[in-house]
């Protein structure tokens, strides 16, 4: 069997303690909150996301502060569901970031899981040995240190799991976004939304997932990318909503300077040519061309050294002449005339 | 002709075994052709010498100069960056510090000393690339190259005698020198009418200096003389100061910031004589489109009006290397000439003549030979100008997005509201985004400000891999930097910038 490691992602952030009690207090009555207070809570969760170990941001709900569930992540991206085969970590022990906590079986192997941050494991709800856990569903709450988990209560399934776990080996995950963006307050309506994690096999840009969680888009390959290697710019995306009239805009990229200068193909043969009808003409060129190859060929000295007399008597011969002017004169002469037929040819 | 020079080698061993003499084979050709050979040690030329040999590629260089480094460390890049920071300290000691509370008295410049500088960082540098060039096995052929067929290069080596290279892959990168004055009828003679590289080692500080064209090379110089003391007047041709690809409104600008520093200018004007009398030169000017006669003296004229590719000697016409109107050599997408076999980068051919630019093609070259795939992007390469504050920039101008009809939008951000420039005390200048208005791609940043040529290279990787500035500005820049005014200048051409307007 095979055992990969795998980092499992926490779908709720925790909340440094230091912050939580201004959270707390605030939270009974969120429409008072003054605006500087906002401000100093955003700029406590920026110092807290700058010093920390990890990117964390403010996402409250009523009934669970610093607790977070542990989903089941996907482990591969045809997993549906998966069995549980063992906890590492007993509820109440600590862990920090890259522990294992569990191992999970899936259809194709067994995967140890491994913590993002560190933390304590709160609450197992999925027991060992617990199978067809779908993806997404919490199987365990975690704490942070310092956390009362003496009554944690399984969460009511209110919140319905994220659409789709991002989390898969083979995919890098996306940068998170920037936590301004989400609602700060503690305790504001509806509107919270699951943070979304698009699926793309590239790397995304700060830009191109913010529009993909705005819109709502959650597969970004589906998208052309016209960057490099294929990356997604934000361009593409706002061609791919109907924003842009194309990925560039109103700018065509110009040839460079360099390559439209130089004349570029003269030089060079044509890279395909382009199927024509056998007349005349092109039987003509045919015949030339296969001339001109079996020319070359007979110009092009074989393998075993030519036995003629010239050759032989080159290395007697005093420094001043060249050893083989047979050998450089059809070396040189090819290049100008023929060297865009040559080229492909030799 | 591998194969004959393998069936040499082959033969030469029983003879020698006899102990018999073989007249033909001296210090001529090596056993084995080179792999690559490359004309020209400049930025361009030892970049790829040595990408080559850690392909592994057997590879020589061939460099007449008796330093490698080729224009750009001996008489160009290195040696103006020395002068222009060690003339900065100086001036910035005199004018500058008295209003951060020190107090210097006695300040005086000791030009030998600082020509002396100078020299060291170019000898260390040049040294640099010699021990590199030993690391990775590049052999060093000391002497002048001539072509004589498309792989059989012959050296007249510098110590005498002469040598012949064969080689399977030939760059050429051989570079370029100062341009003659239009119309030939200003002679340089290095003393008191010179060229960038007799500017570099003037004996004394001028009162007076003329510096022939406004571009990089001439500001920069002229800046550094005019710090150190002498008067210095620019004379452009064109309207605008800064060289080829600068953005008006940033040419505007820079232009304002270096008259404040005492430079004067002549736009607009043509010079159409110099004459030397009583130790002094005398130039002839007039308007660029007529009119307007006037005559400017000086003690020393820097001619700085561009440079040619230098060609003559190699032989081109002998293996039937193209070679276009203005003397660069025309070359294909992948570098080739119209000689197989010989490839050509740099200065000696199209584009921009920038040490940076010819690197990246010397590196690009040398992989087409080995893989066939290699990578230079001519719409992501900088430009800096290294005189204070740093004028950088890289993409598309106004003006020429103008002219595209593509529609742009600008984000502007002065360094004025940037933290660290205001305690830095230095807070001229400012970043300049210009965004493409409905996808907000960066199409051209340009900078004008303190360690411009630094913060430009965010700018390049940004529009490398086609960026937009939503991009910039959420990514994370240190506080307090100067970087910082880059990502509110991307902030404003998003959205708005936090600190500024």
């Amino acid at each position: 069997m095979i055992s990969r490691r795998v980092a499992g992602r926490r779908d709720c952030w925790p909340i440094p303690s230091s912050l939580r009690s201004t959270l707390i207090s605030a939270s009974p009555r969120p429409s008072s909150l003054s605006s500087a207070s906002m401000q100093s809570l955003r700029l406590l969760c920026k110092t807290a996301a700058a010093s920390g170990t990890s990117r964390r941001w403010l996402q409250t709900s009523a009934v669970r502060l610093a607790v977070s569930n542990f989903q089941m992540p996907a482990m591969s991206p045809t997993m549906t569901e998966g069995n549980i085969a063992s906890w590492k970590k007993k509820e109440g022990e600590a862990f920090s970031a890259g522990d294992v906590l569990l191992e999970i079986e899936t259809d194709k192997a067994t995967i140890d899981v491994e913590a993002q941050d560190e933390g304590i494991m709160g609450k197992i709800l999925a027991p060992d040995g617990t199978k067809g856990i779908p993806i997404g569903k919490t199987i365990a709450l975690l704490a942070e240190e310092g956390d009362d988990i003496s009554n944690l209560e399984p969460p009511k399934e209110d919140t319905p799991p994220p659409p789709k776990q991002e989390a898969s080996s083979s995919t890098p995950s996306p940068p998170q976004s920037v936590p301004d963006k989400q609602d700060a307050q503690p305790s504001s309506p509806p509107p919270v939304r699951p943070s979304m994690h698009p699926e793309s096999s590239r790397p995304l840009f700060p830009s191109v997932l913010r529009l993909l969680q705005e819109n709502g888009i959650e597969n970004a390959d589906k998208i052309k990318g016209t960057g490099v290697r294929g990356m997604l710019t934000k361009g593409d995306v706002l061609t791919h909503l109907g924003k842009a009239s194309g990925p560039m805009g109103t700018y065509k990229e110009t040839p460079s300077d360099v390559v439209t200068k130089s004349g570029g193909d003269q030089t060079k043969p044509p890279k395909k040519e382009e199927p024509r009808l056998l007349d005349g003409a092109a039987v003509r060129q045919l015949i030339v061309r296969n001339m001109l190859e079996a020319s070359v060929k007979a110009r092009t000295p074989p393998a075993a050294p030519p036995a003629d007399f010239d050759s032989v008597i080159a290395d007697y011969l005093p420094p001043a002449k060249a050893p083989s002017p047979r050998a450089e004169a059809s070396l040189a002469k090819p290049s100008k005339p023929a060297a865009g037929y040559l080229e492909g040819l030799i | 002709m591998l194969q004959a020079s393998r069936r040499v080698v082959v033969r030469r061993v029983p003879r020698s075994a006899v102990g018999r003499w073989n007249p033909s084979r001296g210090l001529a050709t090596p056993a084995e052709p080179y792999d690559c050979v490359v004309i020209g040690s400049g930025p361009g030329g030892y970049v790829a010498a040595i990408k080559a040999a850690q392909l592994g590629l057997k590879t020589a260089c061939i460099e007449k100069r008796e330093t490698l480094g080729g224009t750009c460390l001996n008489i160009g890049c290195i040696p103006s960056k020395a002068m222009l920071n060690n003339s900065h300290i100086y001036h910035q000691t005199q004018h500058d510090v008295a209003r951060r509370g020190i107090d210097v008295s006695g300040v005086s410049l000791n030009l030998p000393v600082m020509l002396k500088a100078k020299d060291d960082a170019v000898t260390s540098l040049t040294r640099g690339i010699e021990t590199l060039f030993k690391m990775n096995k590049v052999d060093w052929v000391k002497g002048t190259a001539t072509f004589v067929s498309p792989n059989k290069i012959s050296v007249q080596l510098n110590d005498g005698g002469e040598t012949e290279v064969e080689a399977k892959n030939v760059i050429i990168a051989t570079g370029s020198d100062v341009a003659p004055f239009p119309g030939g009828n200003i002679e340089i003679d290095e003393e008191q009418i010179v060229s960038s590289t007799g500017a570099l080692g003037l004996k004394e500080v001028p009162k007076k200096m003329v510096v022939i064209g406004g571009g990089v090379i001439g500001l920069e110089l002229g800046s550094v003389w005019s710090r150190l003391g002498a008067e210095v007047t620019v004379v452009e041709f064109l309207g605008a100061i800064g060289g080829a690809g600068i953005d008006e409104e940033i040419a505007k600008q820079f232009q304002r910031i270096l008259g404040k520093q005492g430079i004067k200018f002549m736009l607009n004007t043509k010079v159409t004589s110099a004459e030397k009398r009583d130790g002094k030169v005398y130039i002839q000017t007039e308007g660029a489109k007529g009119g307007q006669e006037a005559t400017v003296d000086a003690d020393v004229v820097l001619v700085s009006v561009g440079r040619v590719p230098v060609t003559a000697g190699l032989g081109l016409d002998k293996i039937g290397v193209e070679v276009d109107p203005r003397g660069r050599i025309v070359i294909d997408d992948q570098y080739n000439t119209s000689v197989a076999g010989v490839k050509c980068i740099g200065d000696v051919t199209f584009g921009p003549m920038l040490a940076h630019k010819a690197e990246e093609e010397g590196i690009a070259a040398v992989e087409y030979i080995k893989t066939g795939h290699g990578h230079v992007n001519y719409h992501a390469i900088p430009s800096v100008v290294y005189t204070h504050p740093e004028v950088a920039w890289v993409g598309k101008t106004e003006q020429e997005l103008k002219k595209a009809g593509v529609q742009y939008k600008v984000g502007k951000f002065p360094f004025q509201a940037n933290s660290r420039a205001k305690t830095n005390l230095d807070t001229e200048g400012q970043v300049k985004f210009i965004t493409e208005a409905e996808t907000d791609r960066i199409l051209g940043v340009h900078i004008i400000g303190p360690n411009a040529g630094e913060m430009i290279a965010e700018a390049t990787l940004a529009i490398e891999y086609g960026a937009s500035s939503e991009d910039v500005a959420r990514t994370c820049h240190a506080h307090p930097t100067l970087s910082e005014a880059f990502k509110e200048a991307a902030m404003s051409a998003s959205s708005k910038p936090i600190h500024f307007g």
